[in-house]
């Protein structure tokens, strides 16, 4: 009985961001929300864990995911989780957002937390070890392959040259990129179905942690893209070429 | 009224849109070089549930609604318009008729294998001297006993030649010579007697089998029957009733697909020192499309939504054909002429869109048939 939670971030889609052109500031109003990418990676090795039968059940958990979060959801149950936590509450950091999810994961219990290896929007890679820690558990990163669940154990390989092979004691967390498989798209069948699997809905409060503790102790007072300097030199003659590649050879590009 | 889609209709476009834009796509223009047929990703396509979509689960298939299924037509032909065409043979089609007039044995018999992909089917009405005025084919399927003989040629079948079902419309009745004597029949490909001929050569579409198929003294079990003697012509109108809400949403892809790219050059390539499309000239034509494409994709939704309410929609779905199939011709023209010389040669892909729109305006009931239904319900019968 190798019970599995998947933490699932909702995220602006970030590759249809764009930047203003004065401030310099990312425009977030109307841009899509998805499922963060790398969760997918993290979903994926989860299912898959399930259709080998080392795993019975797999729960996907999103915390403040947006006003779409309900919708959104149904994308990892129909790859295959079981069911759904929603969890809402007031505005919190990385490590309020951790301590609330490993909240709602003590309660229901789990073997493996398996988590993104970083989002999409805020790529800060901290909260899947974060809940790790809260919860007490070895916390693998860089998972590459998940090569299954036997006696008691976590076997995977991490990321790296060579790829290290690892045994880690249930329970355990673990973070993935998108090296270590590819995430399915669903049949129809399966996002059909998705609708009727069960989705609970958690309010921090539900959960015992009083608002005033998940107050942000970090925040973000500025975003700018970085400008881009074009150096804008034309070269000319029948020799342009050369002095291209001579140019080049001194910024270093090759 | 509600003007949007359900979020399960949505879901299935999203999902289609990236499996044809991460798997059709790239193999597109590859397979229109070499005229061949995609069997991997027409595999793949069964994979996802797409060739059953409106199969019941009770069946092997999702059970999504037709809206549904109009918006899978279009995203696929938004990456290939063969791969539109193949889904269709199968999803609506093959399908459609023994979904609507299959009786229980032939239903679970076929409908799981044909929503899965395992099996795929053809739909053989077409003779070379019975196109639009399909009623007079000459393909005959005599009685003899408890089995049909049958015995004539098909024209034109897509999936022809890789399909593992026919849905075969013949004359039961030797002595009728109009749509009366017509029935319908659910042939296995590889019965004796069963013969395909070539794969047309054609303009477009080549990643499409269009073949020909001869029937030699081939027996078919009393059971092959579908409806009943002389239901064939009904059914075969009824099914491409279906199926021209497929090529309109079909159509409609195909012309996003020359509008995008359309855009997109026209944005980067400069002349006179500008973006074309700073220039009025370029940018009528690309408001043009993206009107037209908006009315041809309401009009194949109305359609399919009528369907979906299981009210009467022969006329929504031929005025949506119509529309749709003649604005994507026009757009991919237009398309090719904002690319300019780059939109004649194969390094772009406008020129595949095309020359894939035009069998839009002449399968499932040319322009002209679809003009004279419509008037039908305009000047009555
Ligand atoms: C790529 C491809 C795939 C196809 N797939 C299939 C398939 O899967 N199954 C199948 O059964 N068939 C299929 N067809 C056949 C297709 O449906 C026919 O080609 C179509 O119905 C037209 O018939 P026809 O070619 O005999 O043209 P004709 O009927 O000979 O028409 C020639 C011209 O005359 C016009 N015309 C005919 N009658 C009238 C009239 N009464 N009033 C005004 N104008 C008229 C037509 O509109 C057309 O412009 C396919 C064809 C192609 C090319």
């Amino acid at each position: 009985m190798v019970k599995i939670a998947v933490l699932v971030k909702m995220a602006p889609d970030v590759t249809q961001l764009k930047i203003d052109p004065t401030t310099l500031a990312p425009r977030m109003e109307g841009l899509p929300w998805k499922v963060s990418d790398f969760d997918k990676n993290a979903i994926e090795a989860a299912v898959k864990l399930k259709e080998k039968g080392q795993a019975t059940k797999i729960t996907a958990y999103t915390f403040n995911g947006g006003p779409n979060a309900l919708n959104l959801i149904k994308e990892p149950l129909a790859m295959g989780c079981d069911e759904a936590v929603v969890l809402t509450g007031p505005d919190t950091d990385g490590s309020g957002i951790a301590r609330v999810l490993a909240e709602a994961i003590k309660k229901d219990g789990a073997d493996l937390v398996f988590a993104g290896e970083m989002s999409i929007d805020r790529i800060a890679g901290e909260v899947g070890p974060r809940v790790a820690a809260l919860l007490g558990m070895p916390s693998l990163v860089n998972t590459q392959e998940v090569l299954g669940v036997e006696g008691g154990k976590l076997k995977a390989t991490r990321d790296g040259e060579p790829a290290e092979t690892v045994e880690v004691a249930l329970p355990c967390a673990a973070t993935f990129n998108d090296e270590a498989n590819k995430p399915r798209l669903p049949a129809l069948m399966q996002i059909l179905g998705a609708g009727k699997k069960p989705i609970r809905q958690v309010k921090t409060s539900d959960l015992g942690i009083a608002d005033a503790t998940l107050a942000r102790k970090m925040a973000m007072t500025g975003n700018k893209a970085p400008k881009q300097e074009r150096k804008n030199i034309l070269f000319t003659g029948t020799d342009a070429a050369e002095q291209l590649a001579a140019a080049l050879k001194k910024e270093g590009v090759a | 009224m509600q003007f949007q889609l359900t979020e399960d209709q949505r879901a299935v476009r999203d999902m289609v849109r990236e499996f044809a834009a991460k798997e059709i796509a790239p193999v597109a223009a590859k397979h229109d070089r070499e005229h061949s047929f995609p069997m991997a990703t027409a595999k793949r396509m069964g994979e996802l549930g797409l060739l059953g979509i409106t199969v019941p689960e009770q069946y092997g298939g999702p059970g999504a609604d037709y809206v549904s299924f109009a918006l899978v037509a279009e995203e696929l032909a938004v990456a290939d318009a063969s791969h539109s065409v193949i889904f269709g043979a199968n999803a609506s089609l093959s399908v459609g008729p023994i979904l609507n007039f299959g009786n229980e044995a032939q239903k679970q018999r076929y409908l799981p294998g044909l929503s899965s992909g395992a099996i795929l089917g053809c739909y053989a009405l077409t003779e070379s001297q019975s196109g639009s005025d399909a009623g007079s084919l000459t393909t005959t399927a005599r009685k003899e006993g408890e089995h049909y003989v049958v015995n004539g040629a098909k024209q034109f079948i897509t999936n022809g030649g890789v399909a593992d079902l026919c849905v075969l419309f013949a004359r039961t009745d030797s002595a009728s010579k109009d749509a009366k004597g017509v029935s319908a029949f659910l042939v296995d490909t590889k019965t004796k007697g069963f013969k395909v001929g070539r794969n047309e050569h054609k303009l477009g579409l080549n990643a499409s089998y269009t073949n020909q198929l001869f029937f030699e003294d081939m027996v078919l079990p009393k059971e092959a029957l579908l409806g009943r003697e002389g239901e064939g012509f009904k059914i075969a109108m009824a099914t491409l009733d279906t199926g021209r809400i497929m090529a309109a949403a079909g159509s409609t892809g195909i012309a996003r697909a020359a509008f995008e790219a359309s855009v997109a050059y026209a944005k980067e390539r400069k002349q006179f020192g500008r973006p074309i499309a700073t220039n009025q000239a370029i940018q009528w034509k690309l408001a043009d499309m993206d009107v037209t494409i908006e009315a041809a994709r309401n009009l194949y939704l109305k359609a399919a939504w009528l369907r979906d309410q299981k009210q009467p929609y022969t006329h929504a779905a031929s005025r949506a054909k119509l529309f749709a199939s003649e604005m994507a011709m026009k757009a991919t023209i237009e398309a090719v002429q904002i690319h300019g010389g780059n939109g004649y040669t194969k390094d772009y892909p406008v020129e595949r869109y095309m020359r894939d729109i035009k069998i839009f305006e002449i399968f499932e009931g040319t322009s002209e048939i679809q003009r004279l239904v419509i008037a039908r319900h305009v000047v009555g019968a």
